[in-house]
């Protein structure tokens, strides 16, 4: 019992000892020193687009992130030279804010950046910064000097402006400004002040006087100041006009002289056009024309004409004088509307019959009937051959003329269809022709076989087609308007049957006819507005 | 609450009476009774949770405001003195009365390069009650169990004061005040070991007391200048650890 109360006795008295020692309330505790404030703190500051090369007018963004900060912050004061002119109170380190700059006098001034600890006693309660940053920064409220744009140039599809920056320092941004009618509108904005391009990919390149008109306003946020202005355009308009324009019969390009002999609906005149330097037009009037030969050679082309003592002429192109070849008096039948000039001096002439002619004598040499009399027909000459191929009534015929007869080699029929403006391309020994409403076909001139057939889009509708070496030039009708254009011209290709697209032309309005000229990369197009347009296919590139 | 102290009063009333009557009963034993004036000092604990909680809450306020401010002390069990006089009604009870006097006291002070900040509270209790007990052993025992029913009052007196000293701004210094000043009832139950040494009268004691809780309301002052800070309340619960050592003399 007494071992008992011995042990309880200990027991009480350590814990009393205990109780003594460790929790009295005699003393007060010892004082706790915060000593973090006078510790050098770290952490770096990021301006952005602030550029201490750039002045600044207006209204101007401060935008800059903290990083590496060894403490985390209660507020973020900023400070312009002495004036504080935002607190932040938050623990964000990405800081984004607008100042007017009018407010504070031109020149140089001092942004600086007080970091203010969340966690530094009197330090934190009284905004004690414990981190500091700054950055100099130029106030210009003057007037910015306007660019000056030098030109412009066709990139792709579209206008690639270039302008002598503004030599002002404190341009806020260019605003890139268009006009297509009257007033002007902005369709860009610009911030890097030592851009010098612009490329309008909203711009078709569109054949047109005057597609659009641009300016550049430099603009410092507060005032603005405008360039010059510049008109973009492509194409030379050519104001010529074709009294027919869709039959071969009716209409020739003489390529090496720049011409055009045109024949109008009424027989009443022969137009000859020069558009290479501007219109010359040279009308022989009152000869009862009726259709022109589908060829021509030695500046001379045929003629067919509605009296019978004159049934065939020759006009010649250097001097556009007439002759009558009188061997041919009454002797072309009156619906004789179309006319070709083979190899050898001979003529094939399709009227109600087809008829081959020697040219020097007028004999007749041999004649074939044809197979309905409606549409006058298209020639198809293979260079260097006596083949050719006439589409007519919706019969294609492959021909030959070898010595003094005519051969049908081969009628097919193309009910409903029909095959127009139809041309050999030797480059893949290939007829071509379009194929209403959308196709362009491609036959075999041995076989007359269809080899492919092409349609760009279902709702591009080829009108008119040119060879030139190994590129194909299609004039197309849009029948849904892309970028407010009616009408494109698309360069192929044909190297393979892929027709790649290699680029692309859009007009106003539908495509008529195209002509090539003499000169090299240049093109005529014909719309139905009656417009002409002469591109300069190299321009832009 | 208010059921608690009636029932606790209750039982105290119950088990006077009954220790009464066994005082009745064995009347030759009574006059062996003698009369005991008791000084004891010792150390106790007081749970005060309100008070620590109110305490905690003021030193968030300046955490939030950005002050690394740590509490250095919180309302440490202390010194407590202890006055008694009781006479045995039997072998198993005595009655008495009982003064007692406690403190404590809670810090957070704070220091940085520009200023003092000092969050001090300071917490007294004097009591004035009368206690039945009820002995569980042999009061002849040197080791006394017993069961001690108090009832009195209590005297609460409590300051929390927030005191700023920054000597480069003056104007920023300050001195709060919240206090709490009451006398309010009380009830206690200890659960009491008390072992008494060879020595006349010397005796050490232990025990846990469990006390009711009583709601007290705050006054403010701001410089010394009353404000009002609006209705603040705390429940004040002395429960406890009590050891104390002393002298018990029989006249």
């Amino acid at each position: 019992m007494s071992e008992r109360f011995l042990k309880l006795k200990t027991i009480i008295i350590l814990f009393t000892t205990f109780l003594i020692l460790n929790s009295c309330d005699l003393t007060e505790p010892d004082r706790f020193y915060n000593s973090a404030p006078e510790k050098q703190q770290n952490g770096t500051i990021e301006f952005s687009e602030l550029d201490e090369s750039k002045h600044y007018a207006g209204f101007l963004r401060i935008k800059f992130s903290l990083s590496d900060l060894s403490f985390s912050t209660s507020a973020i004061k900023i400070y312009i030279d002495e004036q504080l002119v935002r607190t932040f109170k938050s623990s964000k380190n990405i800081i984004e804010f607008d100042i007017n700059t009018a407010t504070f006098p031109d020149g140089l001034h001092n942004i600086n950046i007080s970091v203010i600890s969340d966690d530094m006693g009197y330090f934190t309660l009284l905004g004690v910064p414990v981190l500091e940053f700054s950055k100099q920064i130029y106030f210009d409220q003057s007037t910015p000097e306007p660019v000056f744009i030098t030109g412009y140039e066709w990139n792709g599809n579209h206008p690639l402006l270039h302008w002598n920056i503004s030599n002002s320092l404190n341009v806020k941004y260019y605003f890139v400004e268009r006009s297509t009618g009257g007033y002007y509108s902005r369709i860009d904005t610009i911030y890097d002040f030592k851009v010098d391009t612009y490329l309008d990919t909203l711009q078709i390149k569109a054949v047109g006087e005057n597609l659009a008109e641009y300016r550049i306003t430099t603009s410092n946020g507060e005032q603005i100041s405008n360039s010059n202005t510049v008109k973009i355009k492509y194409g030379v308009r050519l104001f010529l006009h074709l009294f027919q324009d869709f039959s071969r019969n009716l209409c020739m390009n003489i390529e090496n002289k720049n011409q055009l002999v045109n024949l109008a609906t009424d027989s009443s005149q022969l137009n000859i056009i020069e558009y290479n330097n501007g219109p010359i037009k040279h009308t022989i009037a009152g000869n009862n024309f009726r259709a022109l030969s589908q060829n021509y050679d030695n500046d001379n082309i045929l003629l067919i004409c509605n009296t019978p003592e004159d049934n065939l002429k020759k006009l010649n192109l250097n001097n556009y004088t007439l002759t009558t070849l009188s061997q041919f008096a009454n002797k072309l039948y009156y619906q004789s509307n179309s006319l070709i000039k083979l190899k050898n001096n001979r003529i094939f002439v399709l009227g109600s019959e087809f008829q081959l002619y020697d040219l020097d004598s007028g004999e007749l040499l041999d004649s074939k009937s044809r197979i309905g009399h409606g549409y006058p027909g298209e020639f198809c000459l293979v260079p260097d051959s006596t083949i050719f191929f006439v589409y007519s009534d919706y019969y294609i015929y492959k021909i030959s003329c070898e010595g003094d007869s005519i051969y049908f080699l081969k009628t097919i029929f193309t009910p409903n269809v029909g095959i127009r403006n139809q041309k050999y391309i030797p480059y893949i020994n290939k007829i071509a022709g379009i194929i209403p409403p959308n196709l362009i076909g491609f036959y075999d001139p041995s076989t007359f076989e269809k080899s492919f057939e092409y349609a760009e889009d279902t709702y591009f509708y080829p009108s008119h087609f040119l060879l030139k070496n190994n590129f194909l030039y299609v004039g197309y009708t849009l029948s849904y308007q892309t970028n407010n254009m009616e009408g494109i011209v698309i360069k192929y290709d044909i190297s393979s049957i892929s027709m790649q697209s290699l680029e692309k032309w859009y007009f106003k309005k539908p495509i008529r006819r195209l002509f090539f000229p003499e000169e090299a990369n240049r093109l005529i197009v014909f719309c139905s507005d009656e417009s002409v347009w002469l591109l300069d296919l190299m321009e832009g590139k | 609450m208010k059921i608690v102290q009636i029932i606790f009063v209750i039982t105290l009333l119950v088990l006077f009476t009954y220790n009464c009557s066994i005082a009745q009963d064995s009347s030759k034993v009574v006059n062996n009774y003698p009369f005991y004036i008791g000084l004891a000092s010792g150390l106790t604990t007081l749970t005060l949770t309100d008070v620590n909680k109110l305490f905690d809450d003021v030193v968030m306020v300046y955490k939030q405001a950005g002050f690394p401010i740590k509490i250095q002390r919180q309302n440490p069990g202390n010194i407590i003195f202890h006055l008694s006089a009781s006479k045995d009604l039997s072998d198993v009870s005595t009655l008495g009365f009982r003064l007692q006097h406690t403190w404590t006291s809670s810090y957070a002070l704070y220091s940085d390069a520009i200023g003092d900040l000092d969050l001090i509270s300071k917490l007294s209790v004097s009591k004035f009650d009368v206690y039945y007990q009820l002995n569980l052993t042999d009061r002849f025992e040197p080791l006394l169990a017993s069961l001690q029913f108090y009832s009195g009052f209590l005297s609460f007196n409590y300051n929390l004061t927030t005191e700023s000293n920054v000597p480069l701004l003056p104007e920023l210094n300050s001195k709060s005040r919240l206090y709490f000043n009451k006398i309010i009832p009380c009830f206690e139950l200890l659960v009491f070991f008390k072992y008494k040494f060879g020595i006349v009268g010397l005796s050490t004691s232990a025990g846990f007391r469990i006390a009711s809780t009583s709601k007290v309301y705050a006054h403010s002052s701001q410089d010394d200048i009353p404000y009002d800070e609006g209705e603040i309340d705390l429940d004040v619960n002395l429960t406890g650890l009590v050891c104390l050592v002393g002298l018990e003399i029989a006249l």
